[in-house]
């Protein structure tokens, strides 16, 4: 399995996870969330 | 609280008390995927969404008169499918299951026995989850976001906000989630399988690895958030008992999952487990477990139950979940009486069916009724 | 605690890790360094339930 990119956008997500049009719908907003939430995290300063 | 509340709550306390209550309680668990297809919704689709989530478990709450929450509308898909967790995968029918996979090797039993928190978060956790294999550095850090972006969208959709408004049965408290040593070993580490010939190649081997797994559980029981003032219970379902021999049984499952058990109550929670599969040849073992725990039973027989545990235990389920697929809701009604008529001898019984239904078809609805209807009917003591 | 394990050292195993400590600082630290140990523990714990 190769590394995974620090930040995966909609377009990304929607191919890692061979999301069909239906999981678009409210699957994808919450995975677009928590990379959002990681991307934060990790760029946020200390 | 209301007095219907309290009242259904009253059935709950005499019995875990070791009074006969009123009325046989009745604890009717309805999947949130049957909820879902039942609504008319998707699995693909609403499944992810808290508040459809929370619509079909109140559809479910406004027809199914049982005493606890027959649906709870909160489910971790989302979870698994970011963690990409391979003992949790999305079949083409959007229905998640639990393959039979295998991510340990025999030959890493010494390594489990040595440390197995280490083992498990260092070697299986990136073998089970995708996520942490692909993502060394921040695996965890996605993991924890994923589970609080989804925590929080369910804030106003609580099951206990349904719980509240459909007056249903809020004495009791689930602390945790756990597993037996050996079923934990069965089901995360090895498989049904090859636990079955890891019995026979190294039994040592096996028993030190339930030894070691009872201290790491134990860890996590002494950890479990507690609700004051409930009922506080640690659920496990238990899966290998039934594939063993007696002896073996005696040997492998059945010390550490008694010391697990005396643990429970020891750090001030209740047992509650599911003999999953028929447990007739084991049910004298349940006489031998400390304190009192609310057994369910998937396929044993009733009266050999009644006649082996008495009063000793809660006793539940029983009722066969297949019935309800084709029969009437006569025959329903007649099936629920001749139950109750076999298992309330010692006023010890929660009423429920055998199995969760997942999918629509697994249930018909008008037989669910006729089975709540028949308890509170034939249920009075 | 039963459980052995390289993320849980108890107050003992952790001076014979750090002999340098003497008694004066020991006696200051112990129970700190055993609350913070634990603490940890139920950090990781939490990352893996």
């Amino acid at each position: 399995m190769s590394e995974r990119k620090i930040f995966l956008t909609k377009e990304e997500l929607i191919e890692k996870y061979n999301l069909n049009e239906e999981e678009q719908v409210y699957l994808l907003p919450l995975l677009v969330e928590a990379e959002e939430t990681v991307r934060k995290q990790v760029a946020g300063t200390i | 609280m209301t007095s219907l509340q309290q009242e259904r709550n009253q059935l709950i306390l005499d019995i875990w008390q070791g009074k006969r209550p009123k009325r046989v309680p009745m604890q009717i668990m309805i999947s949130l995927e049957y909820a879902i297809q039942y609504k008319g919704y998707s699995l693909f689709r609403e499944y992810y969404s808290p508040k459809h989530c929370y619509e079909a478990a109140e559809e479910l709450a406004k027809l199914v008169n049982s005493d606890s929450l027959p649906t709870n509308p909160m489910n971790m898909a989302a979870v698994h499918r970011y963690a990409m967790n391979r003992f949790m995968v999305p079949g083409k029918d959007g229905f998640y299951q639990h393959p039979n996979y295998c991510p340990m090797k025999f030959e890493e039993y010494p390594e489990l026995i040595k440390d197995p928190l280490e083992f498990w978060a260092r070697k299986l956790r990136p073998r089970i989850l995708g996520i942490v294999e692909e993502d060394k550095q921040f695996g965890e850090l996605r993991l924890n976001a994923i589970k609080n972006v989804v925590a929080a969208k369910y804030r106003e959709y609580s099951p206990a906000e349904l719980t509240k408004k459909y007056e249903r049965i809020d004495v009791q408290a689930m602390a945790m989630m756990s597993m037996a040593p050996l079923d934990y070993i069965a089901d995360y580490f090895r498989n049904f399988t090859s636990i079955c010939i890891d019995i026979r190649r190294n039994p040592q081997w096996v028993l030190d690895a339930c030894e070691a797994m009872l201290e790491f559980i134990v860890e996590s029981i002494k950890r479990a958030p507690k609700i004051p003032g409930k009922i506080n219970l640690v659920n496990l379902p238990l899966h290998m008992a039934t594939y063993m021999k007696p002896k073996d049984f005696a040997k492998f499952y059945f010390p550490s999952f008694k010391k697990l058990i005396q643990s429970i109550q020891d750090h001030g929670f209740e047992a509650g487990f599911f003999c999953e599969e028929n447990w007739d040849p084991h049910l004298d073992a349940l006489n031998d477990l400390p304190g009192r725990a609310r057994i369910g039973f998937e396929a044993a027989d009733p009266k050999l139950v009644v006649e082996k545990l008495g009063n000793r235990h809660i006793i539940c389920n029983f009722f066969n979940t297949h019935f309800l697929r084709t029969a009437t809701p006569e025959e329903v009604r007649d099936e629920v009486k001749q139950l109750l008529d076999i298992v309330c001898v010692h006023g010890n019984f929660i009423f429920s069916f055998n199995k969760p239904f997942l999918c629509l078809g697994d249930a018909r609805m008008e037989n669910i009724q006729a089975a709540v209807d028949a308890v509170l009917e034939y249920g009075v003591y | 605690m039963n459980l052995k394990s390289k993320y849980y050292k108890t107050w003992e195993e952790y001076r014979a890790l750090n002999p340098d400590i003497d008694e004066k600082q020991a006696k200051a630290m112990a129970e700190k360094m055993q609350s913070y140990e634990e603490m940890m523990f139920a950090f990781v714990m939490f990352l893996c339930f």
